[in-house]
């Protein structure tokens, strides 16, 4: 039974800061927009400590690892150690210190960049066996658009573009901003229709993925 | 308490001896057990091996010691009368066969009862006297000669119970009239009449109007045929068995245990014969094939590792080598893009009317995996901006947003002479997602506490700085561009600050595959002027080499247009392959089969 | 270039061979490489929320309250209350004391599910169908029109509404509508599976153009690294040269 309030309690706030920052978006009262604005910025600062405590888990998990020496510990190691170097500089000289943004344009951005280019062979891959694994109409048509689109947003080799790559332009244009705009209408209806209907179950309790 | 068949009171067990003159005649039969115990223990003990003489069966008790008649249980007295009956018939009948000398078998029975039981044994003075030869008294248990058989004369009609095993209550007892009978014994016999008489086949009876049943199939094939008896077949009275141990000694007709339970013997069950269909025996055979292949064990297929990582190789060296040739060789070279797409007027346009009295919003909101391509589309977008002088604020939702924003405009800040702190100013970082950047929409001022990058001189409440003062809403600020390379962060600023705009334009500077799920927002072709949410959009590095080329400024976007049109081109002929491939797969699977 | 930034490049370029490595197989050189990127990216992260968010918005407000402006109301609710709710949050980090920090992420969870669906609503339900009604309005196309434009609306009417047929009304398992009719033994379908059809064929090509373009993108970034690798080689061999 205890349990059950305080299940209930916690139901009650998320459903009570929930109206005040929908009611918000259209009514436009004074009390409502200063208790909506207050509760943003309280959301605000929890969502920032919500990473700091997602970065102390991944920190835990690796420590765990290498106390126990398990697989792969060796990494988990590095991790720690480059984790470790890039807060305590960061903290000490600001994130926008030489010492942070050395770190950030030295590790960061070229492995992140990396790992992008590394992408490409790899949906290269992918779109090279799909006709063969799955030889279907939508899967012809889908293998079909891309390589329109390819070929009317690539350049052309040799001097000016000719009358058959500005052809092939257009034909993209008309795929991307037609036939595509249509479907991704319907989509982003969709998605709004699902997002809408997840959001009020949790408003009215229905999902509760804050815990009891 | 009385007695529930005879109707006598009871009187109750004592325990502790009782002396003789207290015993009642009519009752306490424990305490004369007890007395005939006594008496009886110096017996000899080899009763059992008592020479086997003709015995008189006991005597009828002497009057005072005879139980009243009404006392006797009928069932009892018919049953000794009728086994003492039979054992006297056995005993003549092996006397005249044999020689041997015909021995009471009633008193030999009692007398291996009296041994088994011992000197527990009731031994009442007296004993039934059975229409018969009278029997010593001490040869018979007391509790057996206790009770006196009734004269036939003085018998009533009493229920019969029959023998176990045995015949028709007619021919057990001959010469009983039958309406002694109970009812229930009636219907037996009249039951088993009509048995006998159906029993003998499935053929109707000559002259009956039924017709007779037929089987189904699956009831004939389980017949029993071979163990099926139509008839019950009762043994005769002399052939029966006569039990001699355990307390139904003496009797005949007794259902053998020990055979039964201590000796194996085969299952008549087991021993009849089903008939199989051969529609059966096929669905057997099917699920032993069945079992079989579970059991079975499947080879393991051979890898095929190595071909992949080939594969995979191939079209990575194709790829990098189809990039590599143009920075490194410096060819093929690549026709540069003649027509500029139909929304970058519109994007030119807007930035022509930018004023430059109020500062334009930045949104870094892209990872630096993406930096390589959004650096070079918007390239040209900074580039026109800041070539009018418009001055400048960034903000990110991303933690590294705010680096990536230094690293881009670090380079333009001196180009262009733009100051930081006065005409250009890093907000920072915004934690939350979509709920930071509607906060960001209702009131920048309480969202931003802290910038980045922040020169000196600037005050720590950097809304007080002069880029800043007049910046209350989102709506003052000259424009508002969101880079980004995802979808759902575009929905996310389109979605929380469209409605929020006013007259200030929002643009949004795209990753190519992130355009077709943001051009709804911006479809004006289909929109009021005052209801589009998102006012330009640039995306794709054909867009931004033309854009570079119509600033007549070259940057990033044309330096990396070689090597991209190269990498177009590879990844065309890899696709065209990928679906030659597949066909010729699908016709070569479908001629063989 | 200064030594720093040689160094930089240096070290950026032998990460870069570290990752393209991987193109080859999964190997101890990629793992590493991996493992450094989160762990810098993660430690940057942690810096820049402790630096540009928690520390002004929790720890600056009490430095210049000081102790006497801390009872004030406005402090009480911008300050207090939060700090309350941030220590709260952040005994998620221990199973034991997880459970104190409901409150916190219920508070959380609210206003996110709320800007959610306030945005949902009136960012993209409302316009998008707005846009897609006034589409159908014959006054609404201007005369003069061509016809490929009205084509063009009628492709997009009909994409919209496929395309959120298809997800609305997928198949089950245990039902399949009926063939609308059977001719020369083709069976033609109902007007559920044909509107399904439609949608995902409207699906597959919206998705073929997101394809097309993260290929495109993801080659510029390609392009962009070997041409990294390009300047790092020709700014050493100008220093040793």
């Amino acid at each position: 039974m205890r349990v059950l309030r305080l299940s209930a309690i916690w139901a009650a706030l998320a459903l009570g800061v929930g109206l005040f920052v929908l009611l918000g978006y259209f009514v436009d009262l004074g009390f409502i927009q200063n208790f909506r604005l207050t509760f943003l910025r309280w959301a605000v600062l929890l969502a920032a400590a919500a990473l700091v405590v997602g970065l102390a888990n991944l920190l835990g998990v690796h420590w765990r690892k290498v106390s126990l020496t398990e697989e792969g510990w060796i990494y988990s190691g590095v991790l720690i150690l480059s984790f470790t170097v890039t807060l305590v500089l960061a903290l000490v000289f600001r994130p926008d210190g030489q010492a942070a943004l050395f770190i950030f344009n030295t590790f960061q951005l070229p492995l992140e960049s990396s790992l992008m280019a590394v992408l490409a062979v790899s949906l290269l891959v992918a779109g090279f066996r799909l006709v063969n694994r799955r030889r279907d109409l939508l899967s012809l048509l889908f293998v079909g658009t891309a390589l329109m689109v390819l070929l009317g947003t690539g350049p052309a080799p040799g001097g000016a573009e000719g009358p058959v790559v500005i052809a092939l332009r257009d034909f993209r244009a008309w795929l991307s901003q037609v036939w595509a705009a249509g479907g991704a209408r319907g989509i982003l209806l969709g998605v709004a229709l699902g997002a809408t209907a997840t959001g009020l179950r949790v408003l009215l309790a229905a999902d509760r993925p804050y815990g009891s | 308490m009385a007695c529930r068949r005879c109707g006598e009171q009871l009187k109750p067990i004592l325990m502790g001896g009782l002396a003789d003159d207290e015993a009642d005649e009519n009752g306490d039969w424990l305490e004369r057990m007890r007395r005939e115990a006594e008496s009886l223990s110096g017996e000899d003990e080899s009763l059992e091996a008592e020479p086997a003489e003709e015995q008189e069966l006991p005597a009828a008790p002497s009057g005072s010691d005879r139980l009243a008649d009404a006392e006797i249980p009928d069932w009892l007295d018919r049953i000794r009368e009728t086994q003492t009956g039979e054992l006297r018939a056995k005993a003549a009948a092996e006397a005249a066969a044999g020689g041997a000398p015909a021995r009471d078998v009633s008193a030999i029975d009692d007398s291996a009862l009296r041994a088994r039981l011992g000197p527990s044994l009731p031994t009442g003075e007296g004993a039934a006297e059975p229409a018969g030869p009278a029997e010593s008294v001490e040869e018979l248990p007391t509790w057996l000669q206790d009770v006196s058989p009734e004269p036939e004369a003085e018998r009533k009609a009493s229920p019969w119970v029959p023998a176990l095993i045995g015949e028709a209550p007619e021919a057990a007892q001959p010469g009983r009239p039958a309406e002694d009978l109970p009812e229930w014994l009636g219907e037996i016999d009249t039951l088993k009449e009509s048995i006998e008489q159906e029993l003998p086949g499935p053929a109707a009876a000559p002259g009956s109007d039924l017709a007779q049943a037929t089987l189904p199939s699956w009831l004939e094939a389980m017949r029993p045929v071979e163990t099926f008896r139509s008839v019950v077949q009762i043994e005769a009275e002399e052939d029966q068995s006569v039990e001699s141990v355990g307390p139904l000694a003496g009797l005949r007709g007794v259902l053998l245990a020990e055979p039964v339970v201590a000796m194996p013997r085969t299952s008549t069950v087991g021993s009849m014969q089903l008939d199989v269909t051969e529609r059966q025996y096929a669905q057997a055979e099917l699920i032993h094939k069945m079992v079989e292949e579970e059991q079975r064990e499947q080879s393991v297929s051979p890898r095929k590792g190595t071909r992949l990582a080939l594969f995979r190789w191939g079209i990575a060296a194709l790829v990098l080598l189809a990039v590599a040739l143009p920075v490194f060789g410096g060819s093929p070279v690549f026709a540069l893009p003649r027509l500029a797409p139909q929304e970058l007027g519109a994007l030119v346009e807007i930035v022509e009317r930018l004023p430059v009295d109020r500062p334009a919003l930045f949104v870094f909101d892209y990872e630096p995996g993406n930096s390589g391509e959004l650096d070079a589309v918007a390239g040209a977008f900074f580039d026109q901006v800041m070539a009018r002088g418009v001055p400048l604020a960034t903000l990110t939702t991303r933690p590294a947003g705010s680096a990536l924003a230094k690293g881009v405009l670090d380079d333009r800040t001196a180009r262009f002479g733009y100051v930081s702190g006065q005409s250009l100013l890093h907000l920072g970082y915004l934690s939350g997602g979509p709920t930071a950047v509607q906060l960001f929409a209702i009131s920048p001022r309480a969202s931003i506490l802290k910038g980045f990058d922040l020169p000196e001189g600037i005050p720590d409440d950097l809304w007080n700085a002069p880029l800043l003062q007049g910046i209350q809403s989102l709506s003052d600020f000259s424009i508002v561009a969101v880079i980004t390379s995802g979808t759902e962060s575009a929905r996310i600023w389109a979605e929380q600050v469209g409605s929020r705009m006013g007259e200030t334009p929002l643009v949004m500077v795209l990753s190519a595959g992130a355009e077709p799920l943001v051009r709804p927002y911006f479809d004006f072709q289909e929109q009021r002027p005052g209801e589009r949410l998102v006012d330009g959009i640039l995306s794709g590095l054909p867009a931004a080499a033309s854009y570079e080329l119509r600033n007549a400024r070259p940057g990033l976007a044309l330096a990396r247009w070689n090597p991209f049109g190269s990498g177009m081109l590879a990844a065309e002929l890899i696709l065209l392959a990928g679906v030659g491939y597949g066909i010729v797969n699908w016709w070569l699977g479908r001629k063989t089969g | 270039m200064s030594i720093a930034d040689l160094i930089s490049s240096v070290l950026a370029s032998i990460l870069t061979v570290m990752v393209l490595s991987y193109l080859v197989g999964d190997n101890p050189l990629f793992r590493v490489a991996m493992h450094l990127l989160v762990g810098s990216a993660a430690g940057y992260a942690g810096a820049v929320a402790i630096n540009n968010v928690l520390g002004p918005g929790l720890v600056d407000p009490i430095l210049a309250a000081g102790l006497e402006g801390l009872l004030s109301p406005s402090v009480l609710v911008t300050v207090l209350v939060p700090w309350i709710l941030v220590i709260t949050l952040m005994l998620k980090v221990s199973p034991a004391t997880s459970r104190f920090g409901t409150p916190a992420m219920a508070l959380l969870v609210g206003v996110g599910a709320a800007v959610v669906v306030g945005g949902a609503i009136t960012g993209t339900l409302l316009p998008q169908s707005l846009t897609s009604m006034r589409s159908l309005n014959p006054a609404g196309v201007a005369s003069g029109e061509s016809l490929e434009r009205l084509l063009e609306l009628v492709i997009v009417l009909v994409g919209t509404l496929s395309t959120l047929f298809y997800f609305r009304f997928s198949r089950r398992a245990s039902g399949q509508e009926t063939p609308l009719a059977v001719l020369a033994g083709l069976s033609i379908p109902g007007p559920l599976s044909l509107l399904r059809s439609v949608g995902g064929a409207f699906i597959a090509i919206t998705f073929g153009v997101m394809y097309a373009g993260a290929v495109a993108a993801s080659l510029i970034v390609m392009a962009e690294r070997v041409q990294f690798l390009s300047d790092t080689l020709s700014n050493l061999l100008g220093v040793s040269g």
